[in-house]
């Protein structure tokens, strides 16, 4: 019985020893990274990001993991950091869409020497919270995009006109960052009256109640939208109502519908933000941390606006997913 | 619009509501004086708190905005409300039935998107892959209620994981991506694109067509009374010899088919189908549905009231754009306007106790 016993024991600690051994060896070998959004693959801007990590991780040799929730939801991403954090990730790259929610995360990942830097969207330049500790910053400053898109547009709009903006994620930092952008250039270039407008992410929802604010204001004259989830019921409403020529339309980010909006003359304009490049070189840039010990670096990724002229070109790299 | 109360509709829900085959109806009131009769029975309508709601919205909009109250207005608002209304009209049937179906927003996804990859990356023809996407859609509904039955789980439960798989698998088939069709397309006009006269689009006639023979199927047929018996004292409909089971079963199948239907009218309206869309679906259709003075307990409610809960949740938007409110309040307004009418509809209800 005793001696039943003992050798159980033994064959136990033999079990746990060499599971451990196998992890030790194992562990510094296969870095792995996280990259968390707060909105997942399910936003065709993100399968963008998601193809990004995973090409960056394909030619790295590591592991590369894009996470997000199927719609944006702050708790869920602040989950999945945890969790990231939990199986020390050798680095994590996180949107910054909640500035205290996140900071906290990032606090407490740093805390346990795990490198963070930030993607897609940060902080306000203006925030007052505790400084949140990223390494480095890789994507587009949302409210000089704004100002960008604004300004390109300034020459079609009149004076005094009527501007509406199509908020499809009230509250959203960076969309409002990028609206905020909009409505100061456009009221101090052109007093104009800017409005924007909650229009969900249901698109019938979104183009009912853009079509009642053209009636309720006849003198508007130019529409942003924040992104394709505005952009598409936008165009339809372009379409439908042949707005064309009456209403210059702006938009951010590319998608089909978008892009061959702008071809057709019904768009004058979208901002590309390149976003593949926030889950590549996040990865690339952490990988050279993990390994060499190379700072990450700010990286902006917004690089002006896909019109007319490079419409047709980018349209195959859409298609593709790299755009 | 086919919302003017009338005395012969009354009578016909407040017969339906507890009807039992076989048993002879007990008519509460018909000691009354004649004229007295026919009043009580407009008041009991049981779509008189949504109706009452909506006129007053309409009255409010209208006062603040003269431009609201126009035909061109009316036609949006109906457009807008043709999705939330061919859903929510399968949602009121299953809770008439005494069960819920969260996962209709996901089917409602789901079946959109399968039609879309069938006719773009599979390039079935549509009078093929219109019929194939429906049959998913009833089969998601389907597959509901038999897990819901084997299993005795609450539909509450089973479908909120239903929920949550099929939006998942919706994302997993287009990497999240909109799948557009980007030419001009039959199909799609059919669906929900075209115009009919002025902003009135085909959603909305489809969306009246399905009131019409949903309507008629409850208030009309020995379905509808098993339908409203099934939700109601279920063990006295079984003793009765009303199929419950079935019922609940061709219930369930019933709200994934339209909920499919309505993914169809989005992919339609807007030549493209995003696996994200229909997010708020389920829950706008029991809003409306209650709106509308459907029971959360089963045994009662109406088609009429859900079109017309759905016709008010749209007004509100239309209406709060264009009298200018602050954009970022709309929601509010909605939840304040839902529970305001549910407190109509039970206050109602309490006044006419008579109708039980």
């Amino acid at each position: 019985m005793r001696r039943l016993a003992v050798v159980g024991v033994l064959v136990a600690a033999l079990v746990a020893g060499t599971g451990y051994g196998i992890r030790l060896a194992a562990g510094p070998q296969q870095l792995t990274f996280y990259v968390i959004a707060h909105t997942g693959p399910g936003d065709p801007f993100w399968a963008v990001v998601q193809r990004g990590v995973q090409d960056a991780g394909k030619m790295l040799g590591v592991r590369a993991i894009f996470q997000g929730p199927p719609q944006r939801d702050i708790p869920a991403q602040v989950n999945m950091a945890r969790a990231a954090i939990s199986a020390r990730a050798s680095g994590i790259a996180i949107s910054v869409s909640d500035p205290p929610a996140i900071g906290q995360v990032i606090r407490e990942a740093r805390g346990r020497g795990i490198p963070v830097v930030a993607i897609n969207v940060k902080e306000p330049a203006d925030y007052k919270g505790e400084p949140i500790p990223y390494m480095a910053y890789i994507g587009m400053d949302e409210y000089e995009a704004g100002k960008n898109v604004a300004r390109f547009l300034l020459p079609k709009i009149p004076q005094g006109a009527t501007v509406l903006i199509a908020m499809h994620e009230p509250g959203h930092v960076g969309l409002e960052a990028r609206a905020r952008g909009i409505r100061e250039v456009l009221t101090a270039e052109r007093q104009a009256k800017v409005e924007t407008l909650d229009t969900t992410q249901d698109p019938t929802k979104a183009l009912a109640t853009m079509r009642a604010f053209l009636k309720a204001n006849p003198n508007t004259k130019a529409l942003f939208t924040l992104g394709p989830l505005g952009a598409i019921p936008a165009i339809r409403m372009i379409r439908e109502d042949r707005l064309a020529g009456k209403i210059v339309m702006a938009s951010f980010d590319l998608d089909p519908t978008t892009i061959q909006a702008i071809k057709e003359g019904l768009v004058e304009a979208t901002v590309d933000q390149q976003q593949y490049l926030q889950g590549f070189i996040s990865v690339v840039q952490l990988y050279l941390y993990a390994k060499y010990g190379l700072q990450p670096a700010d990286y902006n990724t917004g690089r002006g606006l896909v019109t007319k002229d490079t419409a047709a070109a980018v349209e195959s790299l859409v298609k593709q997913g790299y755009r | 619009m086919g919302a003017i109360p009338t005395p012969g509709l009354a009578r016909g829900h407040s017969m339906s509501r507890r009807a039992i085959p076989g048993q002879p109806q007990a008519q509460v009131a018909r000691t009354a004086p004649a004229v007295q009769v026919e009043w009580r029975r407009l008041l009991a309508v049981r779509e008189l708190g949504v109706l009452i709601a909506l006129l007053l919205l309409i009255a409010l909009f209208s006062a603040l905005q003269p431009a609201f109250l126009t035909v061109d207005t009316f036609g949006d608002i109906l457009t807008q409300a043709a999705e939330l209304g061919v859903a929510a009209i399968g949602v009121t049937f299953l809770m008439i039935a005494g069960e819920f179906d969260l996962s209709v927003g996901s089917n409602f996804a789901f079946a959109g998107v399968l039609l879309a990859l069938l006719v773009t990356k599979m390039a079935l023809p549509a009078v093929v892959a219109v019929p194939v996407a429906l049959l998913a859609a009833g089969l998601i509904g389907l597959l509901n209620g038999v897990i819901t039955l084997a299993t005795r789980i609450p539909s509450f439960i089973t479908t909120l994981g239903t929920m949550m798989m099929w939006r998942g698998l919706a994302l997993a088939l287009t990497g999240g991506w909109p799948i557009s069709i980007l030419t001009a397309s039959t199909l799609l006009d059919i669906l929900g694109g075209k115009v009919v006269w002025g902003t009135l689009r085909i959603s909305a006639v489809w969306l009246l067509m399905v009131t019409a023979l949903f309507w008629l199927l409850l208030g009309k047929t020995r379905y509808g009374n098993w339908v409203f018996a099934t939700g109601g004292k279920r063990d006295a409909a079984r003793a009765l010899g009303v199929p419950v089971s079935r019922v609940k079963l061709i219930n369930f199948t019933l709200a994934g088919v339209l909920a499919g239907a309505a993914g169809f009218m989005q992919f339609g309206r807007m030549s493209s189908m995003s696996p994200v869309w229909g997010d708020a679906l389920a829950l706008e259709a029991i809003a409306a549905a209650v709106i509308g003075g459907t029971s959360l307990m089963g045994g009662s409610g109406t088609i009429l009231g859900t079109i017309l809960g759905a016709i008010t949740m749209a007004a509100i938007r239309v209406g709060l754009v264009m009298v200018g409110a602050p954009s970022y309040w709309y929601t509010a307004f909605l939840g304040v306007v839902v529970v305001l009418a549910v407190i109509l509809n039970v206050k109602l209800e309490e006044i006419f106790a008579w109708r039980r």
